[in-house]
């Protein structure tokens, strides 16, 4: 009898540090640049770069909203993004199942 | 896991699992990152009971101006008390946003809550009354029937999203219109009492929770 596949990941969102951002942003709420890297213990610069890539493959939207008059740079998961992680999801009990 | 910032890691890319080994540290830090993102929303009830004090001295209000024949006084005595609610939630929205964005942390549920109260009590209420008024009560609907209806609809949403206690505080309401309806005589009275307990009521129980909560989380 033929083994089952196993189970293709998508490597963008199984990085640790996106998906930490990923999980942080799956509630729906909007979260800032700040609140996020206090969160995470993450550098400005991880987290800029990862944020970026999340960005570029749509699974989060990134706005910056004014402050008193300061930028304040929001992120949000988009339904790209919740789907991805409802596929690793699935995947993963595809996985044990397999087991 | 793979490493971070390697330039490979091109958009949407699949791999296998076995290339990936997930290690119990990586499923720790994402469990910290959801439980540290993770913050109850602050309920700030005080709209609450001031839209449930509101009610309260306007229902009995527009009854006793009736019964003593000052009915005149109903309408600019009723759109004030509007004006000022209306007022008084406008500056506390602008305010809990201002707040929010500063924290960083703008909550999915009081957006989505916001929403249904517009839609429900300035849309559906504003335009009913302002059509009802302007062709002579055309539906035969009365505009304090139809703020408790509304009232109750939106607490009860609220419930759903939120917590019980306000689906208790719209099914409270729902009880009164019912009693308001059969006992037409003191329907205002009741319906006074009825909305403004299920909105005080609540909301004094969900900002305890919330204090105690915050407590504990402090």
């Amino acid at each position: 009898m033929r083994k089952p596949e196993k189970p293709k990941f998508d490597e963008l969102i199984l990085s640790k540090t996106r998906l930490g951002i990923i999980s942080a942003l799956i509630g729906g709420d909007k979260l800032d640049f700040t609140y996020l890297r206090n969160a995470l213990n993450l550098s400005d610069g991880n987290l800029s770069v990862q944020i970026r890539k999340l960005e570029e493959s749509g699974y989060i939207k990134v706005e910056k909203i004014f402050v008193n008059r300061k930028p304040k740079t929001f992120c949000r998961i988009t339904s790209r993004g919740r789907k991805a992680v409802v596929r690793l999801v699935k995947h993963l009990e595809d996985l044990v199942e397999s087991d | 896991m793979k490493k971070e910032d390697s330039p490979e890691g091109s958009m949407s890319k699949e791999s296998s699992f076995e290339e990936q080994k997930i290690s119990p540290d990586d499923l720790k830090f994402m469990r910290s990152a959801v439980e540290k993102t993770y913050k109850q929303v602050n309920p700030d009830t005080h709209t609450m009971i001031m839209w449930g004090l509101i009610c309260v001295i306007c229902y009995p209000a527009i009854y006793f101006l009736e019964k003593f024949q000052l009915a005149k006084w109903i309408l600019p005595f009723f759109l004030s008390l509007m004006a000022f609610g209306l007022c008084y939630i406008f500056i506390t929205w602008l305010l809990i946003t201002k707040r929010d964005k500063k924290a960083g942390f703008i909550p999915l549920l009081r957006e989505q809550l916001t929403w249904v109260w517009i839609i429900i009590m300035v849309f559906h209420g504003l335009t009913w009354s302002i059509l009802g008024t302007a062709f002579n009560n055309f539906c035969a609907g009365d505009p304090g029937f139809l703020f408790a209806i509304l009232f109750s609809i939106a607490l009860s949403i609220t419930g759903v999203f939120h917590t019980k206690e306000w689906l208790w505080g719209g099914i409270g309401i729902f009880v009164g219109i019912l009693l308001a309806f059969f006992i037409k005589d003191y329907g205002y009275i009741i319906l006074g009492l009825a909305t403004g307990a299920g909105l005080i009521i609540p909301a004094i129980i969900v900002q305890r929770n919330y204090r105690k909560w915050e407590k504990e989380n402090a």
